[in-house]
């Protein structure tokens, strides 16, 4: 078991993407979380060797974990400007995860959520970062980079980049489910919340709705614990590239259900 | 000239910037009944006795809505019914969903057609209006909000009780039933463990499909054959600082079969809490 699991993940390092490569040449400055934790590319013992617990270890995919120094990432956004977390140190750093096809990710624009998540949390840390990734890969990519830029166009929210994580490196790394699916990052690089944006999937429950992104920060930023840390996400899949399947007997028979 | 067309054609598509037409939103059908029906939309009820209406979504090929626990993703679909202060509405009943797998992991929902059941009871003899509200999100490639209202009116009679309904009875059998009616199976809580027991069903081993409560996080369950049929064992975790204000509880439906009709039990179990698992105010 140790050792196919060591082989998919060489198999799966041959493929990273080129901004995990870029990491892993080591041309980037350190990031705010410690070099080993930040570092999404995985060293691999070969197949054929025997494994230690302790190699099997460092060939596990590095997770982002609440509570823990953020996996470091450098992006591209639609424009072409390359983004890192690590860049951001000392600062709080929102990300969403992004798909303008999806509903939800569009109502929360539509009904201000990220406005006034950006308007809070500006409050907060006048230096916070607001990001979007975009982990959709059932379009092709020049459509994934026209749409997003023309959604945030229209939306007058063009401050906001657009980070194109096309293979799902990092969505990966970040165990994004859903679109939208938000994280929270505090200015020593440490991410502190993930999940829902906020309480009100539905969108009618107005000034009442809880934003957990908001809520976190504020506790973070006065040195209490951050309560809630997770909260499942609502939302679309992140429409990875490689899908999906259904599991379990179709029902046969006639065409109503019993 | 016709060579010019299709070279014209043909520079506008090159690979790599065809932009996709974008997929029509599904046009899901919603339909609601009741115990009996006295014309389209009006139905009788037997005053004091807790009635069925049934409301039912008519899903386009190739699309999905979710269960009440959607999963890894999506939203769940949602019923609410508006009814007079005489008129007791409980909450609504989702059938056996069916799992997709996912790259983000499992979801949880419905293909083709669901009915899910409202149970209502009038304590008062009445002619009245309810209005039965239904939100979902159907995904297929790209995922759709919608909803639908319908009115229906109920006319509750005294002095009957309520006839046997055949549509009803076929609806019921595809609502989980609590696993303490299984025969022969025990259920159980040990330290952060979920521990079902009992003996296999003609479709085999079981599987298992959590529900979603704030604060219980579960490991991968393991299914062991056994003397007394099989073992079910389910690690969980609380984490009562992301409970949202919500008593711990450990449930989900235990499935045997594959098919909406197959037996489904449902399981809760409270966890006990300790006095050490303070939230933070």
């Amino acid at each position: 078991m140790t050792i196919s699991r060591t082989l998919a993940y060489a198999v799966g390092v041959s493929l990273l993407a080129p901004a995990t490569l870029l990491m892993a040449q080591g041309t980037t400055p350190p990031p705010p979380a410690p070099a080993k934790s930040a570092n999404p590319v995985m060293t691999t013992t070969p197949a054929a060797e025997e494994s230690t617990d302790d190699e099997a270890e460092a060939t596990k995919p590095i997770k982002a974990v609440v509570g823990k120094a953020a996996p470091n990432f450098a992006l591209k956004d639609t424009k072409g400007a390359m983004h890192q977390l690590s860049d951001f140190s000392g600062k709080y750093v929102v990300i969403e995860w992004f798909n303008p096809g999806c509903p939800y990710c569009r109502a929360i624009y539509d009904e201000g959520v990220v406005e006034e998540t950006i308007k809070q949390m500006k409050a907060i840390d006048s230096d916070s970062v607001y990001l979007a990734i975009n982990s959709t890969a059932n379009q092709p990519k020049e459509f994934v980079i026209t749409q997003s830029d023309e959604f945030m166009t229209k939306q007058e929210m063009e401050d906001i980049p657009v980070l194109l994580d096309y293979d799902g490196t990092v969505g990966r790394m970040y165990e994004a489910r859903t679109t939208p699916h938000m994280y929270l990052i505090d200015p020593k690089g440490v991410l502190v919340y993930a999940g829902a944006i906020t309480d009100d999937r539905n969108f009618d429950r107005g000034d009442k709705a809880t934003n957990y992104i908001v809520e976190a920060a504020r506790r973070s930023a006065g040195n209490e614990t951050v309560v809630p840390a997770t909260v499942r996400p609502w939302g679309c899949s992140v429409k990875y590239a490689d899908g999906g399947s259904r599991r379990g007997g179709k029902r046969g028979g006639g065409k109503r259900n019993p | 000239m016709q060579l010019a067309v299709i070279l014209l054609i043909a520079s506008c598509q090159l690979p790599g910037q065809i932009i996709p037409a974008p997929e029509e939103a599904p046009d899901v059908k919603m339909e609601v009944e009741g115990p009996v029906a006295l014309e389209p939309g009006v139905f009788l009820l037997a005053q004091g006795y807790e009635q069925h209406l049934r409301c039912t979504l008519e899903i386009p090929s190739g699309f999905h809505v979710y269960w009440s626990n959607p999963g890894a993703s999506g939203s769940a679909t949602e019923i609410m019914v508006s009814a007079p202060a005489h008129c007791t509405v409980g909450g609504t009943l989702y059938p056996r969903p069916d799992t997709f797998h996912g790259p983000e992991g499992d979801t949880y929902g419905y293909e083709d057609e669901v009915t899910f059941l409202i149970p209502i009871t009038s304590t008062a003899v009445d002619v009245f209006d309810v209005e039965i509200k239904a939100r979902w999100l159907a995904c297929r490639k790209a995922c759709y909000m919608g909803r639908a209202t319908k009115d229906v009116q109920l006319n509750v009679v005294g002095h009957v009780q309520p006839t046997v309904n055949t549509e009803l009875d076929r609806v019921m059998k595809s609502i989980p039933r609590s696993i303490s009616k299984r025969p022969g199976t025990e259920v159980k809580l040990e330290a952060d463990r979920l521990i079902v027991t009992g003996p296999l069903g003609p479709m085999g081993m079981p599987t298992f499909i959590p529900d979603y409560i704030p604060g219980i996080v579960f490991g991968d369950p393991e299914f062991h054959p056994d003397e007394s049929g099989f073992r079910f064992v389910l690690p969980f975790e609380h984490h009562p600082q992301d409970a949202l204000g919500r008593d711990p509880i450990v449930s989900g439906l235990l499935l045997e079969g594959t098919e909406r009709t197959n037996p489904a039990w449902a399981i809760t179990m409270s966890v006990p809490t300790s006095q050490e698992e303070e939230v933070p105010e």
